[in-house]
């Protein structure tokens, strides 16, 4: 049984391609990694970015705030249970990491009608000029708990709860349909 | 049939000839039409019957306001009721049809009721239907109730997509009349982001009906540049039929935007909504919703042909439709004069103007015949208007031959949306109308809402409004400047307020929708019904669809008059969202059918079923509960197959609904300490508790393990149904009562994939896909830790801990390879006959191990009635609930503790919720000793078992007791036992 085959199945149900001249497109993102980083009390997105710079240089530094003191932090390399622990001990006591690799998962709304569909779920004002690049929210889409982060001009990146995932997919399908 | 199209009609496209129906008679109209411009046309003046009495009813508006002309458009899924004709736009193959009649709208049985008017006056249904007190549910409700709403709706299901969306502007304009379309230019120039939303399908709101040049422009000129320039800024978004609805708290109104409501079906995208709900969040708010124009109540007001004077202004020159052929009009104000001059610029006959004031100050030189100092004080007419009668100042009485009579009473601002915030609207003499509140809190009326008259005072005041909001905002604008916006002064027309004809012969209509009548209003007044919310609801003026827009402000003036004081001190009724009716449709949006709820699955969904599962819904979850075989047929044979194969063999259940809270922290063990009762400080790194959690109030409120995987981190499992319950709690405990402590939480139950393995066999099986040692004395029970798995290639948490009373595992892995692990383990477990087993199993193992759920922790039990009193530490120094828990009525040993129970005859079967008597004793509630909490068959033991929560419980064991089910009727003799049915010393766990 040591040579089973293992698979990390996506969450997400197959791809529908978007029809020709489609004004949005939904994608899961595969493979990276979700940290949630819980700091104590002082800690402060800085004093991270800069520890995890120093520990883990090639896994980048994208932060994004998911509550008082603490973060997602978010990348597209593997990380294993074993680097993660080996972080965590360069870390010491102020900053905890919880793997969420599999628990929060990623998907990618993309196209100039990204945000026409975004606000058929969320109350948060995407537009450009309030959004800025690279900001998160934590929100609701429709009854489903997401966070949303602008990665480029019309797209944006969500993380949602796996077992939330078939959902929402579902979800944001009928509502981009008219664009599709 | 006499068409009155005439030339002319700013909104029509002759050009697209649109077919429809109406009560089944084929008729045409054009692009543009209303149902309502497209019936007039057609010489159709009779639409409906009223509500009570059934009397003909024809169209009064041209706008939102309407009370009358309510038809049923569509068919099947896609019908609506009570569509106001004079806001559904007309489209090729529309079906209308007529309401509240039968078998038609010319010939209405129910008419009769009008011969029984005297007997049906405001709060009739109080009085009558009495007795006999038989006839009430056998008669009189289901005459009621069959006489009672207007349209009927679908019993089909809409096939229509309905969604809801939000929004976001600095500045909202509401109206796209002259005021708000002068806003929204002035924002829009400015650079602000507006949205100008509008509930009709063409912006212009009175410039539509304006048949005069506005600043030496025609007016429709004037409007199609202002909209021409705002469709060019990328910062103002247009709305049009978009109706806001409501204000709410923090800037954020609700509109309802009818978007593909106008279309035949064939044009209809099944993937575009048919309505949208918007929720507009606006830091400005420029309110410019313009003021509706008011009947007046005189005898026969309600008969087909009396319109308002501006609706025939509109129909007349935006839709190409004459009212009639000889028009009257009765008028206390100078505004209706420019209906008189239109009508006769389109070589319409005015017969007469009827203006109550004696000396009327108006600039009016056209052909019709002035007759100051009368009212009108009766109609005639069967179907449609005939004549009126005129009572002039002398009480000399003339008859006029007319086919239609414009009225107009003054205007009421329409305010509704400054009030839902909890502000009144305020009286003033000067407009004899409710104005807006003062303090409307980020909300700036203009226009006609603000009492202003004429086009160019309202583009004026629009721009001067948007600048106000501008300012508020850190925003410098300048008031756009438009058409004639130079010369305007506001004209102060001195308007005669009439709030009923007190000659009027015959029924004088206060509210058309309900048909109440003045003198039903002076009847609740003489019953003592006199203040203004009192009198709503005995008479039931405005109530129903259209909430009396029409008919409210006459109501109260009606009150006022016969109380001798004025509208204000009555006051009015109290405005509440909606505005307008919002369809459930809207409402709902997408969540209906199986999108009622978004769906969890687990992420071994997939894996149970490829194994057959049958899914239970647990919250949002979808769990699988047994898995049927070929052959077996009822649910009971799957679990009892899958109950024996794990308490002989091994079995495999997917437990990753569990709560999984990872706990971090140098607090993290004092802060555990706190939230058990049982103590928790010096569980060792790799070892798993059994903990529970008190309220503060001394009772149970979950249980689960907790695990050590580190000296500041743990790992907390809890029960599926307090998974979000308890980390808020926890989250309550470390930010609010101990924010000293370091301590920090974060939900992982989606990150695992968790599945228990049960039974003899589940060592040998778990051993060939783990690399670890997991004998006994390696691993033993409650052992916890990391572990290799499929030579080092994953890592996943094992937990030695046992729900089933069985030698069994809960082995968790990273969500994402929670399938090919089950899979692995069936393949493993394949040559132990390994089953999948369900919740329902799951359920019947327990009970047959005595161990609780929710249904017995079900927030009246302590630890003590739960057989568990030993845990609850005596040595800590506080926890919570540790105080509430010692209370005396807590302590009582006579509380209901948990026993087993099981029936004295094997093949006895009793039900969960069966109290528990003592043998002989009555059925009562002094005699009660307890009730059933669960209960199942065993297949391990061949008959039914259960727990229960009884008097004294386990001092009892061996009593022989009544088992009485009060629904079915049936009493059953059980005898309680200990709770644990199957292994009682706990070998198997140990094993």
């Amino acid at each position: 049984m040591r040579d089973y085959p293992l698979e990390n199945r996506s969450a997400f149900p197959p791809l529908v391609a978007a029809g020709a001249g489609a004004s949005i497109n939904l994608a899961p993102v595969t493979g990276g990694f979700v940290i949630h980083v819980l700091g104590d009390a002082k800690s402060d997105e800085a004093a991270l970015s800069t520890a995890i710079k120093t520990i883990a240089p090639d896994l980048g530094t994208d932060l994004r705030k998911s509550a008082p003191n603490q973060w997602f932090w978010v990348g597209d390399a593997d990380v294993s249970s074993d680097r993660l622990a080996e972080i965590q001990a360069g870390l010491v006591n102020q900053f905890a990491l919880a793997d969420q690799t599999h628990g929060r998962v990623r998907m990618r709304l993309s196209g100039v009608s990204s945000r026409t569909v975004l606000a058929k779920g969320t109350m948060v004002d995407l537009s450009a000029d309030v959004f800025a690049m690279g900001q998160s929210a934590m929100t609701q889409i429709g009854h489903i708990g997401a966070m949303i982060t602008r990665i480029e001009d019309d797209s944006f990146e969500l993380i949602v709860l796996r077992s939330f995932a078939g959902s929402l997919w579902d979800e944001l399908h009928h509502m981009a349909a008219e664009f599709r | 049939m006499t068409s009155f199209r005439i030339d002319g009609g700013t909104l029509i496209d002759r050009n697209d000839v649109r077919r429809f129906t109406f009560n089944g008679e084929a008729l045409t109209g054009f692009g543009g039409d209303t149902v309502a411009s497209g019936l007039l046309a057609n010489g159709k003046q009779l639409v409906g019957r009223s509500f009570k009495y059934h009397r003909p009813r024809g169209i009064l508006t041209a706008g939102a306001a309407e009370p009358n002309a309510l038809l049923t458009i569509g068919r099947d899924g896609r019908r609506d009721p009570n569509t106001r004709a004079t806001m559904a736009e007309l489209f090729d193959g529309l079906e209308a049809r007529s309401q509240n009649c039968w078998p038609n709208v010319n010939f209405d049985i129910g008419a009769a009721n009008g011969l029984l008017g005297p007997l049906l006056g405001a709060g009739f249904y109080y009085k009558t239907f009495m007795w006999p007190a038989a006839f009430w549910e056998k008669v009189y409700e289901p005459l009621i109730r069959k006489a009672a709403g207007l349209g009927r709706a679908s019993y089909d299901p809409d096939p229509g997509y309905y969604e809801k969306c939000w929004a976001h502007c600095d500045l909202l304009v509401i109206g796209a009349g002259p005021a708000g379309l002068a806003a929204a230019l002035t924002a829009g120039r400015a650079g602000a982001r507006v949205i100008i939303a509008d509930e009709g399908a063409q912006l212009g709101g009175g410039l539509i009906a304006e048949g005069s040049p506005v600043g030496g422009k025609p007016a429709d000129t004037v409007l199609a540049d202002i909209i021409g320039e705002l469709h060019a800024l990328p910062n103002v978004e247009i709305k049009k039929r978009t109706t806001v609805f409501a204000a709410y708290d923090d800037q954020v109104f609700g509109a309802v935007e009818r978007v593909q409501k106008h279309l035949p079906e064939h044009e209809i995208n099944p993937h575009r909504a048919m309505e949208r709900l918007w929720r507009i969040v606006a830091r400005q708010v420029v309110l410019a919703t313009g003021a509706e124009e008011r009947p007046i109540v005189f005898g026969g007001n309600d008969r087909p042909g009396v319109m308002m004077a501006g609706a025939m202004r509109t129909y007349l020159n935006g839709y190409g439709v004459a009212p009639g052929k000889r028009v009257a009009l009765f008028a206390n104000n100078s505004q209706a004069y420019q209906t008189a001059m239109d009508l006769e610029a389109r070589g319409i006959e005015v017969a007469a103007i009827i203006d109550p004031r004696t000396c009327p100050n108006i600039d009016y030189d056209g052909k019709a015949r002035l007759i100051a100092g009368a009212m009108v004080r009766d109609t005639a007419g069967r179907k449609a208007i005939k004549s009126i009668t005129v009572r002039h100042d002398d009480g000399r009485d003339e008859v006029i031959a007319v086919d239609a009579l414009g009225v107009s009473g003054g205007y009421s601002p329409i305010v509704h949306l400054a009030c839902h915030r909890v502000g009144k609207p305020v009286w003033s003499d000067a407009h004899v109308g409710f104005m807006p509140p003062e303090n409307t809190d980020g909300m700036t009326p203009c226009g006609a809402v603000a009492g202003k008259a004429g086009i160019a005072a309202c583009f004026a005041d629009g721009g001067v409004a948007a600048v106000k909001a501008l300012a508020e905002l850190g925003v410098m604008g300048e008031a756009a400047s438009l058409p004639g916006v130079e010369q305007s002064e506001e004209k102060v027309d001195p308007i005669q307020p009439i709030w009923h004809v007190a000659s009027s012969k015959g029924k004088a209509f206060v509210d058309f929708q309900n048909d109440v009548a003045a003198s039903d209003i002076t009847l609740a007044m003489r019953e003592g019904y006199d203040h203004v919310e009192l009198a709503k609801r005995y008479t039931t003026n405005g109530m129903a669809t259209d909430q009396g827009k029409t008919s409210n402000v006459n109501a109260i003036g009606i009150l006022a008059e016969n109380k001798g004081v004025s509208p204000g001190e009555i006051g009015t009724t109290t405005f509440r969202p909606f505005y307008t009716p919002v369809s459930f449709g809207a409402l709902v949006g997408a969540s209906k059918g199986m999108d009622f709820q978004p769906v969890r699955k687990s992420p071994l969904h997939g894996w149970a079923e490829r194994n057959g599962a049958k899914f239970v819904e647990t919250g949002l979850w979808y769990r699988s509960s047994w898995f049927p075989k070929d052959g077996e047929t009822f649910w009971r044979d799957s679990v009892d197959r899958e109950v024996n194969a794990v308490r002989t063999k091994v079995g495999i259940c997917d437990v990753s609904t569990l709560g999984k809270i990872e706990i971090f922290g140098a607090d993290a063990a004092e802060f555990l300490n706190r939230v058990y009762c049982n103590a928790f400080l010096k569980l060792p790194v790799g070892k798993a508790r059994y903990g529970i959690m008190l309220r503060e109030d001394g009772f149970v409120y979950d249980d689960g393990t907790t695990s050590c995987l580190g000296e500041n981190h743990y790992f907390m499992t809890t029960t599926t149904a307090l998974a979000a319950g308890v980390l808020t709690h926890l989250e309550f405990c470390a930010q609010v009562l101990w924010p000293e402590l370091d301590v920090r939480l974060a939900s992982a139950t989606d990150q695992w994939a968790q599945m228990a393995i049960a039974g003899p066999k589940s060592r040998d099986v778990l051993s060939k896909i783990i690399d670890d040692d997991i004998s006994n004395e390696a691993f033993p029970f409650l052992a916890a830790r990391e572990v290799s798995m499929f030579g080092g290639r994953l890592k996943g948490r094992l937990f030695r801990i046992s729900f089933s009373g069985e030698l069994a595992f809960e082995i968790a892995v990273p969500a994402g390879y929670g399938e090919s692990v089950a899979d692995a383990i069936m393949a493993a477990g394949e040559e132990f006959g390994i089953t999948p087993y369900g919740t329902e199993a799951l359920g019947v193992m327990r009970i047959e191990k005595g161990h609780v759920t929710h249904a017995e922790i079900n927030g009246t039990v302590t630890p003590a009635d739960l057989g568990m009193g030993k845990m609850v530490s005596a040595k800590k120094d506080d926890f919570i609930g540790r105080v509430m828990n010692l209370r005396e009525g807590l302590v009582d040993p006579d509380r209901p503790s948990l026993v087993g129970i099981k029936p004295k005859s094997p093949s006895d079967k009793f039900a969960t919720g069966s109290h528990i008597l003592n043998p002989g004793d009555d059925v009562s509630l002094a005699n009660d000793q307890g009730y059933v909490t669960s209960m199942c068959h065993s297949p391990t033991l061949g008959h039914a078992i259960g727990l229960a929560l009884v008097k004294n419980g386990p001092s009892r064991v061996g009593e022989e007791v009544t088992i009485w089910n009060g629904l079915a009727g049936k009493t059953v003799t059980g005898i309680l036992c200990n709770p644990a049915f199957v292994d009682p010393e706990n070998e198997k766990l140990h094993a």
